[in-house]
C-alpha cells in the first residue's frame, strides 16, 4: 500500500448507468424500425423492415420500444427531483433558510449547480477550447464534472425525448385526435416534427457521441465508464481537471467518489 | 408390289399405320390442350386468326396484329365469349374491315347465371361515361382512358392470390383436384374457379401497390395533366401521395393500406361498379367532395375502430390533407417547421464537425 497506485474514481451512478443501457437499447430500436419508413424508397429499407417481420410488427414494436423510451424519460424526471431534493435538503440543514426567498435562492443555486445544468464556465471552457485548437493556448479547458460535451449530449437526448412523445401519439392515433378536435395540420406537423427530430438525433449520435465516446484516440476502442462509473486518475487529470481538484481538495483521500481498495 | 415374308405388303402395313395415328390424333387433339378455346369458338373465326402473322398496316401506318393466342385468350375472363359478342358487326365470312371498335358496353348474349339475363357491361360504362375519365369509345379524347387502358387483357390471365401460380398460366392442380373430385367436367371448373378466386380479393384483383401504378401511369405525367386541365395542386396528386404513410406501407410490403381508389371511389352502399365513378372533387356527388369525404376514412377494413389503427374515424380526420405537399410554403406551417429543422440539422451537424476535427487536428500536431 506504501505506492501510490493509480485511483480509480467513481463517477457515474448505477441509475444513471441503466438509463443508458435503456436509452441506447431503445433508440437503436426506435431507429431501426423508423428510418426503414421515412426512408422507404431507399434499397435498404425494404430488407430491413422484413427484419422486423414487416411494416405492421414494425411499427407495433417501434410504439412498444417508444412506451419503453418514455416510462424512460419519466424514470430519469424522478430520479433527477429526488436527487436535487436530497442535495437541497442538505443545503437547507447546513444552513437553515431565514425565510422563504432565502429558501427560494439556496434552491435556486442547488438547481444552477446540479451538475449536467448548463452555466457560465461552460461558455468559458468552450472559449479555452477553441483558443487551444487554434494554438492561441497551451492549456486545454479546465473541465469539471460534466464537461460540456456531456452536457450537451445529455440536454439534447432529454429534450428529444419529450419531443417524440408529445409527436409520436399523433401518429398513432390520428383518429383519436382528430375526434376530439385536434385541428389536421397539428397531424401533419407531428409527422414532420417527429421524423425531423428523429434524423437530427440519429445523426448528432452517429456522429458526435460515438466520436466522444468510442472513435476518439484517447479513448478507443470504448469509454467503459459508462459501463462501470469509474474513471482512472490520469484520465480523470488529463479529461476533468478542476473536478479532481475539487474532489481531491473537498473529499480528500477517503472521499466518496474515490473507490477505495478492498481490505485485505 | 413386293410382298413381304407373311405376304402381306409393306405398303399396306404402313398405310395402315399412318391411318391409325390420324384417327387417334383427330379424336385425342382436343384433349390434348386443356385450355384451347374451341369451347368459345363456334364459328371457327379461329381458322384464320389462329395464324401468327395475320396482321395489316392500317391507313394511318400504324401495324394491327389480328393473331388470338388460343390459349391466353381461353384463359382470359371473356374466354368463354364466343368472337360475335363483342364483335358484333361482323356479319359474313370473310368478313369486312372493322372500323367501329368494340363497344365494351354491349350486350354480349352470355346469359349471366344467376339471373338468366343476357349480361352487359353497361351499368359499368354508364358509370365510366359519367366520370372524369370517361369518353367516347369509338372517338377517345387524347389522354383519356379507355376500358383497354386500365383492363389489360394480359391481366385478365394472371389471378392474384395463392391458387394461381402466375408463371405458369394455370391453377395449382392440387387446388384443383378437390374441384374436380366433384365437377368432373374440368374445364369448366378451372374457369369457375379463376372467375371467382381472382375477386376474392377486396375491390380489385390488381393489388393495391399495381393500382397506384396504373394511376400514376398517367397521372405522374404532368404535361399531360396540364394539358388535360388539372389544377395545380392536382398535379402533384401522386408525389404527395408517395410523402403519405399509406404510400409507404404498401411500397414496403403491407396490402391493406389506401390506395388511389380507396377514397377517390367511396360510396354507400359499395359496389365494384362505383370503381369507375371518380368524379372531380366540385361535383356534389365526389367521394371527395367535401361534404362527402367525411365517410371515407372510417370504411370497413380502415379506420373502422375494430383494428390497430385505432378508434373510429369521425368526419374529421378526412380534413387531413392527404395530399399535403411538404416541400411547398403552400402548407406553410408544416413547411417553415420542416425548413426549420433541416437547418438545425445541418447547422449542427457542421458545427460539430469541425469542432471534431479542430479537437484532431489539435491532438495530432
Amino acid at each position: 500500500m506504501a505506492e501510490a497506485q493509480e485511483r480509480t474514481f467513481y463517477r457515474i451512478t448505477l441509475h444513471q448507468r441503466i438509463q443508458h443501457v435503456v436509452i441506447m437499447i431503445t433508440f437503436s430500436i426506435q431507429v431501426l424500425t423508423g428510418f426503414p419508413l421515412k426512408f422507404s424508397g431507399v434499397a435498404w429499407s425494404y430488407p430491413l423492415i422484413k427484419l422486423f417481420g414487416g411494416v405492421y410488427m414494425a411499427g407495433r414494436i417501434h410504439r412498444i420500444s417508444g412506451l419503453f423510451m418514455g416510462g424512460l424519460f419519466a424514470w430519469v424526471l424522478v430520479y433527477i427531483i429526488i436527487t436535487t431534493i436530497q442535495k437541497c435538503l442538505v443545503v437547507l440543514k447546513e444552513q437553515p433558510a431565514e425565510n422563504l426567498n432565502d429558501a427560494l435562492t439556496k434552491i435556486i443555486k442547488v438547481v444552477y449547480n446540479l451538475p449536467v445544468f448548463p452555466r457560465a464556465k461552460d461558455g468559458k471552457d468552450i472559449v479555452d477550447a477553441l483558443k487551444y485548437f487554434f494554438f492561441l493556448s497551451d492549456k486545454p479547458p479546465d473541465t469539471d464534472k460534466f464537461s460540456w460535451k456531456e452536457k450537451f449530449d445529455y440536454l439534447a437526448v432529454f429534450w428529444g425525448i419529450p419531443v417524440f412523445i408529445l409527436t409520436g401519439p399523433f401518429l398513432w392515433f390520428p383518429s383519436l385526435f382528430a375526434n376530439v378536435g385536434v385541428p389536421p395540420v397539428a397531424i401533419n406537423v407531428a409527422l414532420v416534427v417527429h421524423s425531423d427530430e428523429a434524423f437530427l438525433a440519429f445523426t448528432v449520435i452517429m456522429v458526435w457521441h460515438f466520436y466522444n465516446a468510442i472513435f476518439s484516440p484517447e479513448k478507443f476502442p470504448f469509454d467503459g465508464m459508462v459501463i462501470t462509473g469509474t474513471i482512472s486518475e490520469s484520465h480523470m487529470i488529463h479529461e476533468y481537471p478542476a473536478e479532481y481538484r475539487r474532489i481531491m481538495t473537498e473529499e480528500g483521500e477517503h472521499g466518496p467518489s474515490i473507490v477505495q481498495p478492498e481490505e485485505e | 408390289m413386293s410382298k413381304g415374308k407373311r405376304g402381306v405388303s409393306c405398303y399396306r402395313n404402313g398405310f395402315l399405320v399412318i391411318i391409325i395415328f390420324l384417327l387417334a390424333g383427330f379424336f385425342v387433339s382436343p384433349y390434348l390442350s386443356v385450355n384451347s378455346a374451341w369451347g368459345a369458338d363456334e364459328e371457327n373465326c379461329l381458322m384464320c386468326h389462329k395464324h401468327r402473322g395475320i396482321a395489316r398496316i392500317d391507313l394511318k401506318g400504324n401495324l394491327r396484329i389480328f393473331n388470338v393466342n388460343e390459349d391466353l385468350f381461353a384463359l382470359s375472363v371473356h374466354g368463354r365469349v364466343p368472337c360475335r359478342g363483342c364483335h358484333v358487326n361482323i356479319t359474313e365470312i370473310p368478313h369486312k374491315i372493322q372500323v367501329k371498335k368494340v363497344d365494351c358496353g354491349t350486350q354480349c348474349h352470355k346469359k349471366e347465371p344467376s339471373t338468366g339475363i343476357d349480361f352487359s357491361h353497361r351499368p359499368v360504362y354508364t358509370n365510366y361515361r359519367r366520370s372524369v375519365h370517361g369518353t367516347d369509345l369509338q372517338n377517345p379524347a387524347p389522354g383519356k382512358p379507355v376500358c383497354k387502358y386500365c383492363h389489360q387483357n394480359p391481366l385478365y390471365t394472371r389471378t392474384y392470390g395463392k391458387g394461381v401460380d402466375v408463371a405458369r398460366e394455370k391453377p395449382i392442380a392440387r387446388i384443383l383436384a378437390r374441384c374436380n373430385a366433384c365437377h368432373t367436367n374440368e374445364e369448366w371448373a378451372n374457369t369457375f374457379y379463376m372467375h371467382v378466386e381472382h375477386r376474392l380479393m377486396k375491390r380489385t384483383f390488381r393489388g393495391r401497390l399495381k393500382v397506384v401504378a396504373l394511376c400514376s401511369s398517367c397521372h405522374e405525367n404532368k404535361t399531360l395533366m396540364r394539358k388535360l386541365g388539372l389544377p395545380e395542386k392536382s398535379l402533384k396528386a401522386v408525389e404527395t401521395y408517395k410523402m403519405t404513410y399509406h404510400y409507404k406501407a404498401l411500397a414496403l410490403g403491407r396490402t391493406d393500406t389506401a390506395d388511389c381508389i380507396d377514397c377517390h371511389t367511396y360510396y354507400e352502399p359499395y359496389s365494384p361498379h362505383n370503381v369507375h365513378l371518380i368524379l372531380r372533387e366540385s361535383d356534389p356527388e365526389s367521394a371527395i367532395n367535401p361534404d362527402n369525404k367525411g365517410k371515407i376514412c372510417a370504411q370497413e377494413g380502415c379506420h373502422d375502430g375494430t383494428n390497430a389503427s385505432g378508434p373510429a374515424a369521425g368526419p374529421e380526420l378526412a380534413n387531413l390533407d392527404m395530399h399535403t405537399d411538404f416541400e411547398s410554403p403552400d402548407h406553410p406551417i408544416e413547411f417553415w417547421v420542416g425548413q426549420g429543422f433541416f437547418f438545425m440539422t445541418w447547422g449542427v451537424f457542421l458545427l460539430l464537425f469541425i469542432w471534431m476535427f479542430l479537437e484532431l487536428m489539435r491532438r495530432l500536431f
